[in-house]
This record gives C-alpha cells, structure tokens and sequence, in this order.
C-alpha cells in the first residue's frame, strides 16, 4: 500500500485532469452549439441589395416546387434576398395577407402566385402606390390583369394535349378533363380547355364529355379522377392540369383496370409521373418549366425595381415526357 | 516552504487533499451553471418576442384608452407603452440577408415603425379634433398590428423551431458532460484517498520505528539501533532524544560493570 501509494496518487491526479480538460471541452462546445443555432448575426450570407416576398402555394405540386426553385436560383445573381411564405392553396386569403402583410412592411418586391380569381389589377395598383415592385405569376394571366405576369400558358398545353390524344384515338377520343385547383375560371373560359378543343378539332367527332375541378389535397386527384371516369364510363381520355392530379388519376385507372383503355394525357414531371410513363399508364405529360418562371420573375422584378415598365406576358416553355419521347425540351 | 512541525505537516497534507476535492466540487458547479446560462440563451429571443408582442398589445389598448378618452394618464400611458416598443423593436434585424429568421424580422420592424406612425398619426389628429383623420389612422394601426402579430408568431414558431434544433444538439451531449463530472469527482476522490495514504505512512512510519526502539530501552535493550531519522520535526526531536537515551543507557552500564569489576 505504502508503495502503491505514490503512483496511484500520479495516476489519479492524471486522471483528474484529463476529466477536468475532456468536461470543460465538452461544456465549451455545447454552448457554442447553441449559440450557433440560435444567435443569427450579420454574418448569415452577404448582404442584398433588395428584399422581395415570395407568396406561393405550399400544395405538394412539381409546377410550385420548380416556381420556388426558380425564384431561389435567380436570387443571389440579381442581389436579393427572397422571404418565400407558401401557403396552403385551399386558402387563398392568406396569400392576400401576406401581400398586405409585405406592402405595409415595404419590402422592395413581391413574387405572387395569381390564379384566376385573384384581384390582380388591384393589387398591382396597390403595389405601385406603396412604392413595391409587384410580380404577378402562375398558370394563366387572371381575368383583368395587367401587364407583366409570367405564367406557363395552359391555352398552349392543352393544344398540345388535344393533339396528343387525337393522333392516339382519332375521332373515337372522349375526352375526361381534371382542372387544376384554385381554378382560372369558369370551364368555359378556361384556357386548358380551350386550347384542348382547339387541338381536338382536326379530329370530327373527338370532343370533351366530362371536366372536374379538383381540390386541394393530395387525394383530390384521384378522386376527381375517380368521380370523372365512374359518372362516364365512355371516357377513353383523362386529362390532368397538374402534377397530383396526373398522379391520381394514373393511381384510379390502374385500380379500375383501365390501363390501355384509359389514355392519360398528364401536366408535370415527378419521380412517380416519370414511373407511370415508363410503364405506359401515363401516355404523355406536358411538363411546364416553372423553374424558368421563377427565374424570368426575379429578372422581371430587378426591371421594375430599377424603374423601368412592366413588360409583355410571358409564357414558359414546356416539353413532352413519353415513354417514347423520353422528354424533349 | 518546507513544513517543520507534525502539526504543520499534517495540516499541509489535509490542506492539499481539501483543496484538490473543494476544486472539483467548485468546478462542476461552474459547469453546471454556464449549462443553465446556456439553456437561458436558448429562449433568449422568444421571450425578446414576448416582450414585443406585448409591448404592441399595451400600445394598442393605451391608444385606443386615449382616442376615446382624451385624458392626459392615458396619453402619458400611450407615451411610456409605445416608446418601450419601439426600444424592444430597435435590435430587430434591418439588414437584407438570405435567412428567413433575419428576414422575417426586418418585416416585423417595419411593421412596427408603421404601426407607431399610425399610432402617432391618430394621437395628433385627436388632438387637431380631425375625427375622421384619427378613425381612419386608428384602424390603420390596428391592421398594422394584427399584420405584425402575424410576422410575430412565424418568427416565434422559426426560434422555437432552431431553439429545439439546437437544445437536441446540446442534449445529445448532455450525458457525456455528466459521465465526466463523475469520472472527474471520482478521481479527485482517489486521487485525495491515495495522497491521504501517502501522508499517513510518511508520518506513521517513523513513529513506528521510535515506538519500537523506546520499547527496546524500556527492556534494557541500548544496543537497539534505530535507523536515522531526518525527518526535521518532533519525530526527529524524539528520536535524537532517544539515542542520547539509549546512548547514556549504555555508558551507565558500563560503569556499573567496571564499579562491580573493582577489586573490593
């Protein structure tokens, strides 16, 4: 014991320190791990030159995922700095709110998805008045709008869709349409359907028989689908103005058996619309590229910032993904 | 320097023994509190939010007090509750940086200046009895406030949201900080227990030595060799006595031998 004593007391003193050193390490980098997380600073990123809202839709669909996208990648090469609210698209006045909400903190820009029922006109005036850039962009200019929305031209895809099925079925096409949520009108006025007429028309006897609007959710597809198809069984065509929608009703005719009866003409590419396509649920889908609008946004919106005019409407372009195709732009 | 004294040594020794514990113990305490301050630091901008929400609230009532009363308290109220808000607003972030928290907040700091200027506005056009200037401006501040209140709780949902983020990553390290203030006050106790082992056969020993050697006089047994013992206090005193002792011990027995020797 007597002997044991000395290099015990060594070892045990070592041992102490080490602790001692280890426990301060550790107590040090857990404080610096919260100050992190939770004291923002000057030193988040370089400072831009304009602060713009983004208000867009938060609805699970690839046409606002590639709109955000866009603003987020055109931002930092035009100087500012982008606050996105997204919102549910079954409440359409919070997205009012939050253009309030901008207006009234006087943000430089706002990045506003418009449907066809929103009071464009207006708030572009509003907009002006407080001295904020506004940018109007989505499917179809609103009914009334103003110069400058950056939208991805339905009129033009359902052209395309009304040829794709009418060079697949002929004159025999019956023709089920699902609308997109949130809706650019009435069905008459609709531009997907309209243009989908205009290019069923070298085909006498190809025609719509049935439209839907579908709601929000990521169900709403599929039961629009559902609903369509089961309310006119002499349908031999779907038509789908979204992603969720494309993805339903794909989901409805390979639970119904429908494959190779059905021809599903689709909007948008994901993950699941390429997997259909592949294994010939979905004939074609007409894939808008709204990633381009999110970035013609934010260049529309350095125009006006810097005080020029808002310029002429603008339609993205748009490809056509098949199993044959592939997708080409 | 060097202790001299049994007493100075043994108080030396528990003075180590006492100071290596006390460190340990003060230590951990240390580290337990920069741990509180660090979970304070967690909800430190939720409850600066908390104040704003107030504030804003306070400013709301003591304006509307003041529209419909016109008295001098409530206008001296409006005063004191507005000018605190807008000192609670003034850290709010201004700059323009991609982060939603940073950017959120410059959005709630605008608000509030408008708020304020509305506010501002509907008290001097009750004063200038500008009915339907300080009606309009009233509600306008309300709007503000309400789109403010808005911007508030997303900031406070984001903090709270980071502030958990955050509090998981301190978490995670939680048991390690505890696994080692233990280890750390485990061996601060061996390392007091081993020292304290030390010092008690450094003192001891000696002691043993000497008590056997008195007992070896105590029988008569001068040619008892005690080992040196330069230990420089009561011990070494002691045992230098006893020597002496035993020295004088034999040198009496020598001349009772040589007495007895004498031819009588």
């Amino acid at each position: 014991m007597k002997r044991l004593a000395r290099p015990l007391s060594f070892v045990f003193a070592a041992a102490f320190l080490v602790a001692t050193l280890v426990n301060a390490s550790l107590v040090g980098s857990s404080r610096q791990a919260l100050a992190r997380a939770v004291t923002r600073g000057s030193g988040v990123g370089s400072a831009g030159r304009w602060l713009v809202v983004a208000i867009i839709p938060e609805a699970g669909d690839s046409f606002f995922e590639g709109l955000v996208a866009g603003i987020a990648q055109g931002a930092p090469e035009a100087d500012l700095a982008v606050l996105f609210h997204r919102y549910p698209e079954s409440e359409p006045d919070e997205a009012l709110r939050w253009f309030e909400t901008a207006l009234a903190a006087r943000v430089d820009g706002v990045i506003m998805y418009s449907s066809g029922d929103d009071p464009v006109a207006e708030l572009a005036r509003r907009a002006r008045h407080e001295g904020v850039a506004y940018v109007p962009v989505g499917r179809d200019p609103p009914a009334g709008t103003v110069a400058g929305f950056i939208g991805s031209g339905s009129l033009r895809q359902g052209r395309e869709a009304g040829r794709i099925i009418g060079e697949g079925l002929g004159s025999l096409a019956r023709v089920g349409v699902i609308l997109p949520t949130g809706g650019d009108g009435a069905p008459g006025i609709e531009p997907l359907l309209r243009g989908l007429r205009e290019g069923l028309a070298p085909w006498a006897g190809a025609g719509i028989v049935a439209t839907a609007r579908s709601g929000a959710g990521v169900l709403a597809g599929e039961q629009a689908a559902s609903e369509l198809v089961r309310a006119n069984p002499g349908i031999n065509a779907l038509v789908c103005g979204s992603s969720v929608d494309t993805v339903g009703a794909a989901q409805v005719v390979v639970d119904l058996a429908l494959v190779g009866r059905v021809l599903i003409v689709g909007t948008d590419e994901t993950a699941e619309i390429r997997r259909y396509v592949e294994r010939g649920v979905v004939s074609a889908s007409i894939v808008r590229d709204s990633t381009w609008i999110g970035r013609e946004a934010v260049r529309s919106f350095v125009a006006l910032a810097e005080g020029k005019e808002p310029g002429r409407n603008l339609e993205a372009g748009y490809y056509i993904l098949s199993a044959a195709a592939g997708g080409s732009p | 320097m060097i202790p001299r004294t049994l007493r100075s040594k043994i108080f030396a020794g528990t003075a180590v023994i006492l100071v290596i514990m006390s460190s340990a113990t003060f230590y951990t305490g240390l580290a337990s509190a920069e741990l509180a301050r660090s979970v304070e630091l967690l909800f430190r901008d939720n409850l600066a939010l908390k104040e704003i929400r107030l504030d804003l609230a306070l400013s709301e009532q003591a304006l509307a007090t003041y529209l419909a009363t016109k008295s001098s308290d409530a206008l001296k109220d409006y005063i004191a509750r507005s000018s605190s808000l807008s000192a609670r607003a003034r850290p709010l972030n201004r700059e323009i940086r991609p982060d939603e928290a940073l950017l959120l907040q410059r959005l709630l700091g605008g608000l509030v200046e408008r708020f304020l200027a509305d506010a501002e506005a509907a008290v001097a056009a009750k004063r200038g009895r500008d009915v339907e200037s300080y009606a309009a401006r009233f509600e306008s501040a309300g709007h503000d406030a309400d789109l403010a209140r808005e911007v508030l709780a997303r900031v406070e949902g984001l903090f709270i949201a980071d502030s958990l983020e955050a509090f998981t990553e301190f978490n995670a390290r939680i048991p390690s900080v505890l696994l080692t203030n233990a280890a750390m006050v485990l061996a601060a106790t061996a390392l007091g227990l081993a020292l304290l082992a030390r010092y008690a056969f450094k003192l001891t020993e000696p002691l043993s030595r000497l008590a056997e050697a008195a007992r070896a006089v105590g029988e008569g047994r001068y040619d008892h060799e005690l080992p040196r013992l330069d230990t420089g206090d009561e011990i070494g005193t002691t045992a230098t006595a006893r020597d002496a002792m035993a020295r004088s011990g034999r040198d009496d027995g020598a001349r009772r031998l040589a007495l007895d020797d004498r031819p009588h």
